[in-house]
């Protein structure tokens, strides 16, 4: 490990940072709001002073970073997001605990979207702003966003790339990472304008538009509205909630083939097809759970059916209903489709609905195994074949997720917590969706979750957005020692 | 004529054989360790050394050479070879590739690549060639012509599901099939001569060998969906897996080296591929293979593919067809019951000297229930111009079946012009047989 290199590009990226912190600086001069300039222009002076200290300890380093550089470079700079992140809530005082505001940072950075405030109407402007420019960053990923940005890294792009982009590959893009990370950006940026433009012209007032559209292509789920998006109770927007939801858990290689006109690829994607399959059957299921619930208005309930479960299915977590007072069999379908989350190459997370139907095919292969043990059945999907090593990382990501999921509860449980709180508590937040049931349902926050849960569920947050592995790595020793 | 054979594969052997024996002027250069003496009774020049060097190819007066045949083990060796020796004013140049992914299309053969005239793929070959075997099973009349380029086939309209309510020459058929005669009471007719289709009648079916099933199955041929077990994964039983299963069967293919299996289940999407030894006779069995409709061996082993062949016949199998790398044991093995045995060095030397125009006594095959007989004539690489199909003036009841130009089948109303090298295949009454010659003689030069 060479210390110096990871400080050079922590230091880059902390620059970065503070040039995001000029948004909500901005818009409270903008708006003559003293204590949130206060707050963010603090933030914002504390980690350029890290940035530039950092930067100058490592003045003499070489920007080329290794493997285990660039593991510790990402999984730092996540972590100090959450808290430089948070620090400008507390400051203001919007959020006056610590562990709480870093809950709603690392929320934010990892397009989680569960929050701790309750009255999210009383919240200042700027901070509104600053809670889902905090999504839309994390979405893509600030580390994509330096990769895209920076000139001058080169060589150690690929290995920084690597460890924050989402899923198991990355479909459709394959030249350089760099003009991958850049093009994945322009591709966000027009959804995110699009997006903004079609809330704008539904009726939203123009700083909800763009906040809103933040949140929705981030798949995060922070609102300027304490009822989310059932505040403007308008059918439009919520369709237009609903597209625009679907697109960011689509894989984003796919809309660069779009671009350069390969309309084919998104229909033709395998895994595209998969998840589309699998939210129309929930849906339907949904929809007809409800149909009672809406005077069997079939419209309505089709509308609240998609808006809920793409909500989930999309790890966004907006909400346009309690649908913690869904029946039963409606929630624990919405409970398990927590765990699938979005598409590889989304903003989306989750276990990816490519690894669910690896998965699947791994099963069938294992069941026509056993009644002819000799065939040779290679896992495909599309065009190409899973090689074993990808299947071997498949299963034991899912095995780690699970395991991770599971023991988190348990600490959760052990803390004081319901069952069912603690168990969609941690895959909420482990699979960056937001709202869980029960005391953590889409009406309820995440106050009450004791200040080390709210540690430990930050954690977690950033072992889903980083893939576990990514961020657990770091804690090997092996990662620190040398060679 | 004179011939150079370059290398000392088993192929190159039969070549000398049968060009000698047709009053052929043989040489053979080889740079092989492999001891040619008992060749010189054949009468022929065997020069030793290394055919990519020029001054080597002009020792053996390459330059006035009709044919040449690079048949050597090495790809890229006969492709340069072959090469320098069509440079150096060979007529005709012939490789050997057996690397299926040198060629751009699934042909068997492709000209006119890097200089060389023809390239050929021995497995691809051999695959055709069984085929067509397996095509024969059902239909009386099945050949492969100029280089498996162009199949020839009659199918009775008593087999289709029903009588085609059109002209014959206004079927609509996949592009590179077509139906050029109808043969009735005896007779081939031209096809634009013939209004309405009667049930006695049989069709004239012509193309590209690998779109001929898809013609079939357009015609209304019904097609069986009986099952297909292939054993040995060598390059010509995974294309045989794959136009078969393309024919919409049930194929299963064992290999056993662990490694190429995984390869083929990648490669082939509707092929289940086993990993085992397709010679064993309890897998045979579990397998249940006295339902199979077609047992083909193709592994690299003779004896095996003979056996397991005979062996699948015993318990039951249909049909059962043997690939075979020697050449010879064919006839044997067909009186013991095995439907077809395919020898892969026969094939490609049958097709080599078809394709060089030096024998064509495999073609001129008399067509089932007629009295016509298969002719075709090359044009030849030094014409001087191209001309027109219209100057042709054919004798009485001879018909023009088709043009292979470059491996493709061409419908004769889809082009006006012949070009060099173009292979016209005519059906031509026995009798107006030398007529026909005479009158193609004049292009000849």
């Amino acid at each position: 490990m060479y210390p110096l290199a990871v400080a050079k590009n922590l230091s880059a990226l902390l620059l970065l940072f503070a040039a995001l912190l000029c948004a909500p600086v901005g818009l409270s001069v903008s708006q003559n709001n003293m204590s949130a300039l206060v707050a963010y222009a603090t933030s914002a002076l504390i980690t350029t002073i890290l940035a530039v200290v950092l930067g100058f300890i490592s003045r003499n380093a070489k920007p080329r970073i290794h493997r285990k550089d660039a593991l510790i470079t990402v999984a730092m700079m996540w972590l100090m997001m959450g808290v430089l992140g948070g620090l400008p809530f507390v400051i203001e005082g919007s959020i006056s605990d610590p562990a709480a505001a870093l809950f709603e940072a690392v929320s934010g950075f990892t397009t989680t979207g569960a929050t701790v405030v309750s009255d999210v109407d009383g919240l200042s402007d700027p901070t509104n702003l600053w809670r889902c420019l905090m999504h839309w960053i994390g979405g893509m990923g600030i580390v994509v966003l330096f990769v895209a940005v920076f000139p001058q890294i080169g060589v150690s792009a690929k290995q920084l790339f690597k460890n924050e982009a989402a899923g198991p590959i990355v479909d459709g893009f394959k030249p350089r990472i760099k003009e991958t990370a850049f093009s994945l950006w322009i591709v966000y940026t027009i959804l995110t304008v699009l997006c903004a433009v079609s809330f704008f012209a539904a009726g939203m007032n123009s700083y909800d538009a763009v906040c809103h559209a933040m949140s929705t292509l981030g798949t995060g789920g922070f609102s300027t509205r304490g009822a989310s998006t059932g505040f403007y109770q308008s059918p439009l927007i919520d369709w237009i909630t609903c597209f625009f939801m679907f697109v960011a858990a689509l894989n984003f290689g796919l809309f660069y083939d779009v671009a350069r006109g390969r309309w084919r690829s998104l229909f033709q994607d395998k895994e595209t097809r998969f998840y589309l399959m699998i939210n129309l059957l929930v849906v339907m299921v949904v929809m007809w759970c409800i149909l009672p619930l809406h005077n069997d208005n079939g419209i309505e309930s089709l509308r609240y059916a998609l808006f809920q479960t793409l909500a989930v299915t999309t790890t966004t977590g907006f909400m346009t209903e309690d649908f913690d007072k869904y029946p039963d069999i409606a929630r624990y379908i919405l409970f398990m489709c927590m765990f699938m989350g979005g598409c590889a190459g989304s903003t989306a997370g989750g276990l990816k609905a490519i690894r669910i139907l690896a998965i699947l095919k791994l099963i069938f292969r294992e069941l026509a195994l056993v009644i002819q043990p000799r065939q040779v059945i290679p896992v495909r999907i599309g065009q190409s074949t899973f090689p074993p090593k990808v299947l071997h990382a498949i299963l034991t990501f899912s095995v780690a997720f699970f395991f991770l999921w599971a023991f988190a509860s348990a600490i959760l449980v052990a803390m004081g917590m319901d069952f069912i709180s603690a168990m969609s508590a941690t895959i909420a937040c482990l699979a960056s969706i937001g709202p869980g049931l029960n005391k953590v349902g889409p009406t309820q926050n995440f106050m009450i979750v004791p200040a080390a849960g709210k540690v430990l569920l930050s954690f977690c947050m950033i072992a889903g957005r980083l893939e576990i592995f990514a961020l657990f790595a770091v804690f090997h020793p092996q990662c620190w020692r040398k060679g | 004529m004179k011939t150079v054979i370059i290398g000392a594969s088993e192929v190159a052997v039969i070549l000398a054989k049968m060009l000698s024996s047709n009053m052929h002027d043989v040489t053979i250069i080889h740079n092989e360790d492999r001891d040619l003496r008992h060749l010189y009774e054949l009468d022929l020049q065997i020069i030793e050394g290394d055919a990519t060097h020029r001054a080597l190819l002009k020792q053996a007066a390459v330059s006035q050479a009709t044919l040449v045949a690079s048949v050597s083990h090495n790809a890229s060796y006969n492709l340069v070879s072959s090469a320098l020796a069509s440079e150096l004013g060979a007529q005709i140049s012939i490789a050997v590739v057996e690397d299926p992914g040198f060629f751009s299309t699934s042909a068997a053969v492709e000209y006119d690549v890097l200089g060389v005239e023809a390239v050929l793929n021995t497995a691809r070959l051999a695959g055709q060639e069984i085929m067509k075997r397996i095509r024969k099973i059902d239909l009386d009349f099945v050949v492969n012509l100029v280089g498996a380029s162009i199949q020839v086939l009659l199918v009775p309209i008593r087999r289709l599901n029903k009588v085609p309510s059109q002209a014959p020459s206004e079927l609509s058929l996949p592009h590179g099939t077509f139906v050029p005669a109808v043969l009735r009471d005896g007779d081939l007719i031209a096809a634009q001569e013939v209004h309405s289709l009667d049930i006695d009648d049989q069709l004239m079916v012509v193309g590209t060998p690998a779109l001929i099933s898809s013609a079939l199955h357009k015609l209304g041929v019904p097609s069986s969906r009986g099952r297909v077990m292939i054993v040995g994964g060598s390059s010509a039983g995974a294309q045989l897996a794959r136009r078969l299963s393309r024919e919409g069967r049930r194929v299963q293919l064992i290999e056993a080296s662990e490694r190429r299996a995984v390869e083929l289940a990648e490669d082939l999407e509707s092929v289940t591929i086993l990993n085992a030894d397709g010679s064993n006779l309890a897998l045979l069995e579990e397998l249940e293979v006295q339902d199979v409709e077609y047992m083909i061996t193709a592994t690299s082993d003779d004896e095996l593919n003979l056996t397991t062949a005979l062996m699948s016949k015993q318990l039951g199998t249909m049909h059962a067809f043997a690939l075979m790398n020697r050449a010879g044991y064919g006839a044997i093995y067909e009186r013991l019951g095995v439907n077809g045995v395919v020898s892969r060095d026969d094939t490609l030397s049958k097709n080599i000297m078809t394709i060089a125009d030096v024998d064509r006594s495999d073609e001129n095959e008399t067509i089932k229930g007629s009295h016509h007989v298969l002719e075709i004539w090359r044009a030849p690489s030094n014409m001087k111009e191209n001309f027109s199909l219209n100057a042709l003036n054919l004798p009485p009841q001879a018909i023009l079946l088709g043009i292979v130009r470059r491996a493709q089948a061409l419908q004769p109303g889809q082009t006006e012009a012949i070009r060099p090298r173009d292979s016209l295949v005519f059906a031509v009454p026995q009798s107006q047989i030398k007529a026909l010659r005479r009158v193609l003689s004049k292009f000849s030069n």
